[in-house]
């Protein structure tokens, strides 16, 4: 085995290989950062070049770009709390409350420097746990898989703010919206409302970049403040030097996580989308101070890191030593080995061995190079968090609409990513978590298929207490709730106390929303009641049959509280008038206006034209922007449409019906 | 000028006339698609069986077609592969620009699905492929291959219900009698099989390729799985085709004999048999919008055509799949897709009621 690990470093020190993988580093860095494109576009717009390429400089194109989209995804998490991608969800609770706190360049650097740890951690890991990887792997089942998944998104649910009803109900959501379209094991679509885009269901881009981005550009452009709160001057060691020091402070929680990384991203499907949740959940649970937690605690930036890169070093090895590959991305390379006339399994820990050891290489080195340039670029970008809100919001609006046309290039994902937008305004007006929204939707196929799969091949409920580890997730699961209940993982459900008009409008936006969302369940409810096949129906009905009652509770729970909010205002009309204020409704509702005409304009003029109209119209009604800046912006955001989203990923745009 | 300069002249001008029109054609179909951009939809994730399969097909496609045209493909996966051919037939850009290749959903097309919209007996074919499938087992139950009939409560394990592998391995068994329960709702081959490695699931149909680069170095080597039979490809006569991928594994009718000492017969067998033209024959479709230009349609039969036959292609396709996939051409496809689309009323029956059986 020593002399696969030497050969294959050898290998990926020769020439043309590492040119490879620096290149593989750049393109990952691109893809990763920019929202709405991530790993899987990046190596479909690589793997064509690869098809005449070697086996080993291929590979370390492909795994260069793999490896480090992860690390690069950690930009938008901070500064715009909008996840790059799944792996990034958790950075966001602490890292976008750093940023805001002024310190984006010390949670870059705490990221960046945790994630070379971790990815170069996970590779050498993996690298020594080749013989009993197929063990661990295969000991879970369709049943460890389905309560793995019940584990993270508990944890999800509960860590993530606000109350356990309230997380559980947004829980109950994500899993709802999965259930739109046709299913794998049912012949019949659901809630699709007669439309051809409802019934291929939802896609997470737009549903991610709308709950996440929408609110804080919307926040930003409504006060007109930096993503910083804290003004430049004011902010004391914000440097990224503190951020590679909070790692060495706290190196074993980024030693444990990295470990949580490897064997959790092991399990195929799974791991890639709950790793970070589950390192972040063993911060906060093995931090005896944890108030600061979701507040800017740089380990809830650490944790999540570490182990979202040493994952992908995890998944590497099932898919190309057991055929087995756990993500998407996973799959891709996959078709590369293939493509290379190399068969997946036991030969690549015999015959081709110094290859599978080039490929740990390629992941362990790229993490060290993409640490190393983001860092130096980290001070830089750190700086964008000081910058005037209205000089950032179109353009990352630009960025952020065309992130959700990449999905299905469907004018429904836009309307998707707007309709989650104002969800994501309630819910962070009303206090609501909205992360296990996010974490319910990538989760939820996998959980239906296996409840339903674990159903028919173990014959009814038994596999609850007969299986070890099933017993163990479950004590882990009932722990966590327990734990969180109790207070000592969250912090104090809100009071409204008569003098705290900013809780009285957040009880008022929570009680409507909850309403609101009530109101759907029980149409939902009643719809899946009318499905001819009973299979399609039993997954809803399920979620439905929890999320109704967690429902009710917040609503009981939010009416006491508006009752004495509004008692407190002096009257209905008052406290309306008082939340209004409060939400900024008018300056929303301007801005929420002003992104429909771009998408009006959008059904006339195009993409191309509207988007590039939006920017100036933006500058110049709401911002107050002189001409020349405002068409020099529009003309920038022309041209990065044009360049990057039409020739570089060759993406349609949507049909002119003025211009053809 | 004297006679010989005159007949050198006109033999000239003869020429010249003469080969103009077929210059001119030339001319046409290496103008149409030079210096364009063609997009291929497939209908499939990136990095799943259906990809790999156009991707690596696409490669040389782009030298085959005159005016060699740069070809992007795009992956619209969803509606269980329906969203693909709904994109296609409702895509205003009639051009020949846009091509949508990607697995044929058979038996949605069959039972018209309510979620394909598209027909696709009425969008012009341009060129097709089969794909083979074989049926394997796990050993710990059964003494041999041929024990399978006296097992009982084998699980079988299959993708959507209304999946062709799921249909064509639950009829096989059904024909055979053999006792097992269904486990339906996997999301692909390779779910299957590794819910197959838990031990979780006994028996799985699945492509060729599949078995070649995945099942047998993991587990046939090993002895943990034995292949079966496979479910043959048949020509438009119905006869089957030799398969010689399949190296000594039976086709189903000679496994059927070899078990039970008749060949297979009934009404099960009958819907089998009818099934495997169309549901095996056209695994992978290339068609155009409905409306397309017939030049371009032309000029696209005969440069995929022309792919098949590229020594380059066949070395590349060896190399990803372990064989050659069987060529269907657009007369053979369009035939087939018209059967599909027009299949006789017992058969959709039968198998709308056979995808909401549970076992």
């Amino acid at each position: 085995m020593i002399d696969g690990v030497l050969a294959g470093l050898l290998l990926v020190f020769s020439w043309p290989t590492i040119g490879y993988l620096f290149l593989g580093v750049f393109v990952g860095m691109w893809v990763g950062a920019v929202p709405g494109l991530g790993g899987v576009v990046g190596l479909v717009l690589l793997l064509p070049f690869t098809y005449s390429m070697e086996p080993v400089p291929a590979f370390a194109l492909l795994m260069g770009l793999y490896a480090v989209t992860s690390t690069s995804d950690t930009i938008s998490a901070i500064m715009l709390g909008i996840p790059g991608s799944v792996a990034s969800q958790a950075t966001i609770l602490d890292g976008y409350p750093l940023a805001k706190k002024g310190q984006a360049a010390r949670a870059f650097g705490a990221a960046f420097t945790v994630s070379a740890f971790g990815g170069v951690f996970g590779a050498l890991l993996m690298a020594v746990s080749i013989p009993f990887i197929l063990p661990i792997i295969f000991a879970f089942g369709l049943p460890e898989f389905l309560m793995l998944a019940l584990l993270g998104l508990t944890m999800v649910s509960v860590l993530s703010g606000g109350s356990i009803a309230r997380g559980l109900s947004v829980a109950a959501l994500g899993l709802l919206l999965t259930t739109v379209g046709y299913a794998e094991a049912t012949v019949i679509p659901r809630f699709h409302l007669g439309t051809d885009y409802l019934l291929d269901g939802l896609s997470i881009v737009p549903i991610a970049l709308g709950l996440f981005g929408i609110p804080e550009l919307l926040e930003m452009a409504v006060k007109n403040t930096s993503i910083s709160r804290v003004d430049m001057s004011n902010v004391r060691d914000r440097g990224m030097r503190r951020g590679i020091k909070d790692v060495f402070k706290h190196r074993w929680l980024a030693l444990r996580s990295s470990l949580v990384g490897v064997y959790v991203g092991i399990l195929p499907g799974l791991g890639g989308a709950i790793v970070d949740w589950i390192a972040y959940g063993h911060a906060v649970q093995s931090a005896r101070d944890k108030s600061k937690f979701g507040h800017g605690d740089i380990r809830g930036v650490i944790a999540p890191e570490a182990a979202n890169n040493s994952s992908r070093a995890g998944a590497l090895i099932p898919t190309v030593a057991f055929g087995i590959p756990g993500s998407p991305g996973a799959a891709i390379l996959l078709s590369a080995l293939v493509i290379k006339g190399l068969q997946p399994g036991p030969d690549m820990l015999t015959v081709n061995l110094d290859l599978t050891f080039s490929m740990v290489w390629d992941i362990a080195l790229a993490n060290i190079l993409a640490a190393g340039l983001l860092m130096l670029l980290s001070r830089q970008i750190g700086k964008v968090a000081f910058l005037p809100a209205h000089s950032v919001v179109p353009g990352v609006m630009v960025v952020l609409l065309m992130g959700a046309w990449v999905a299905t290039s469907s004018m429904g994902d836009w309307w998707t990513c707007l309709a989650m937008g104002a969800l994501g305004y309630a819910m962070k007006q009303g206090g609501w978590p909205r992360p296990p929204l996010i974490l319910a939707f990538v989760l939820g196929t996998l959980i239906e298929n296996n409840y339903q799969l674990t159903m028919q091949v173990y014959d009814g409920l038994s596999w609850m207490y007969q299986r070890p580890i099933v017993i163990c997730i479950e004590i882990a699961i009932v722990v966590t709730i327990v734990l969180a209940a109790r207070g000592v993982t969250q912090p104090k459900p809100m009071r409204v106390t008569q003098t705290d008009n900013a809780d009285s409008a957040k009880s008022l936006m929570s009680l409507s929303l909850a309403t609101a969302l009530l109101a759907l369940f029980v149409w939902a409810y009643l719809s899946a009641q009318g499905f001819d096949d009973k299979d399609a129906a039993q997954f809803p009905v399920t979620i439905l049959t929890a999320g109704i009652p967690l429902l009710m509770f917040v609503f009981i729970q939010d009416g006491r509280n508006c009752f004495h909010g509004i008692r407190a205002c002096g009257g209905v009309g008052a406290a309306l008038h008082l939340a209004s204020q409060r939400w900024e409704l008018w300056g929303s509702l301007r801005f929420f206006a002003l992104v429909l005409a771009a998408v009006a304009m959008t059904y006339a003029a195009g993409q191309q034209l509207a988007l590039p109209l939006f920017v100036a119209l933006y500058l110049r009604s709401w911002a107050r922007f002189g001409w020349p800046a405002s068409l020099a912006y529009a003309a920038a955001s022309w041209l990065l449409i044009w360049g990057l989203y039409t020739k570089a990923l060759k993406m349609h745009l949507y049909p002119s019906l003025l211009f053809g | 000028m004297d006679m010989k300069t005159l007949i050198r002249c006109l033999l000239t001008a003869f020429v010249i006339v003469g080969c103009a029109p077929a210059d001119q054609d030339a001319g046409e179909e290496k103008g149409y698609y030079a210096g364009k951009t063609v997009f291929v939809y497939v209908g499939r994730p990136p990095g799943s069986g259906a990809d790999l399969a156009v991707r690596s097909f696409v490669r040389f496609w782009q030298k085959h077609i005159p005016g060699e045209p740069t070809m992007v493909v795009k992956n619209v996966p969803g509606g269980g592969g329906s969203r693909v051919w709904n994109l296609g037939w409702d895509n205003k850009k009639r051009d020949g620009l846009e091509i949508f290749f990607s697995p044929v959903s058979s038996t949605a097309v069959i039972v018209r699905q309510p979620g394909l919209r598209a027909d696709l007996s009425e969008m012009p074919l341009i060129g097709a492929m089969m794909s083979p499938n074989l049926t394997y087992a796990r050993t710990d139950r059964l003494k041999n291959a041929q024990d399978l009939p006296n097992v009982s409560g084998l699980r079988f394990g299959g993708q959507a219900p209304a999946h062709r592998f799921s249909i064509l391995g639950r009829l096989a068994l059904d024909i055979l009698e053999v006792d097992y329960l269904n486990v339906t709702g996997f999301g692909g081959a390779s779910d299957v099989f590794n819910a197959m490695r838990r031990k979780e699931v006994d028996i799985q149909t699945a492509p060729l390729n599949f078995y070649r680069f995945t099942v047998e170095p993991n587990l046939v080597e090993s002895g943990e799985v034995v292949p079966l039979w496979y479910n043959p490809l048949t020509n438009e006569l119905g006869e089957y085709i030799p398969l010689t991928a399949a190296g000594d594994i039976p086709s189903f009718d000679e496994y059927y004999l070899s078990v039970k000492g008749e060949p297979p017969s009934g009404e099960l067998f009958e819907i089998y048999r009818w099934l495997l033209p169309n549901v095996n024959g056209i695994v992978y479709a290339a068609v155009l919008p409905p409306g397309s230009p017939e030049t371009a349609a032309q000029i696209l039969r005969d440069s995929f055509s022309s792919v098949t036959r590229d020594e380059e292609y066949q070395l590349e396709e060896q190399k990803i799949f372990g064989f050659n996939l069987p060529i269907v051409t657009a007369e053979q496809g369009e035939h087939m897709l018209n059967t599909m689309t027009h299949a006789p009323e017992h058969i959709r029956n039968f198998l709308e009621e056979y995808i909401r059986q549970e076992n």
